[in-house]
């Protein structure tokens, strides 16, 4: 047996391995209830996936430029997908999307103001001018100072 | 690249099929978390396929063409988090 058609068996293994990685991503987004619980199926399995079919591709063709190309791709996939998958989880909770009921909010003691953070467009609307007789939002301002 | 290709076809028909009902879930979700997470998801498939694609035919710089699309992946990633707030950080 050659040690090309070793390495293309093996390169054909981890593209089908990611491709079931990614399968699981799917059934993930499908079947569980929250959005939080689709973001960290969706975060976990996607860079895992991208980095086994990537490492596989390598294998079809093994050359040393290809080598070091592979390195900088396996480093940038796995650190800016789950950095990527977090700021899209963060501001879906700064837009107040729901979290099913049970579950314990932890981040809302860290928070300061929740009603500020839950509407996205509220520092417009403190631009366009000091409206009196609304008392959340000045309250909100002497928090701000 | 030899006969022993089974792989990438079914690869590509795996992740081909993915995308197909990433993009069903995301006309068919309610909240708009849901669909930038999707959207998220359906960019990692893209980059997937797009390798796949590359490898099958043979070109000289797709893995120039990963890299590219790995960093093109971050970035719309926080754009669509950026969006999702209506550009508040």
């Amino acid at each position: 047996m050659d040690i090309t058609v070793l390495a293309d068996l093996l390169g054909n293994v981890l593209i089908i391995l990611g491709g079931l990685i990614f399968t699981v991503a799917v059934i993930g987004l499908y079947k569980f209830t929250d959005t939080y619980q689709r973001i960290s199926a969706v975060g976990t399995a996607a860079g895992l996936g991208i980095s086994l079919v990537v490492i596989g591709v390598f294998f079809e063709a093994p050359t040393w430029p290809n080598f070091f190309k592979l390195l900088i791709i396996l480093f940038l996939q796995l650190a800016t997908s789950s950095i990527g998958t977090m700021a899209i989880a963060r501001s879906a909770y700064l837009t107040g999307s729901k979290m099913r009921p049970g579950h314990f909010d932890h981040l809302a003691e860290d928070q300061l103001d929740p009603e500020e953070t839950a509407h996205p467009d509220a520092d417009e609307t403190q631009d366009n001018g000091d409206t009196p007789g609304e008392p959340g939002r000045e309250s909100t301002k002497q928090l701000r100072d | 690249m030899t006969a022993l290709n089974f792989g990438l076809y079914i690869g590509l028909a795996v992740l081909a099929a993915c995308m197909i009902a990433v993009a069903i879930r995301i006309v068919t979700s309610r909240t708009d978390a849901d669909r930038a997470v999707s959207a998220d998801l359906l960019m990692f498939s893209f980059t997937g396929m797009l390798a796949i694609i590359g490898v099958l035919l043979a070109g000289a710089f797709f893995f120039d063409l990963i890299l590219i699309a790995s960093v093109v992946g971050f970035l719309s990633a926080v754009s669509l988090a950026r969006a999702l707030t209506r550009g508040r950080r």
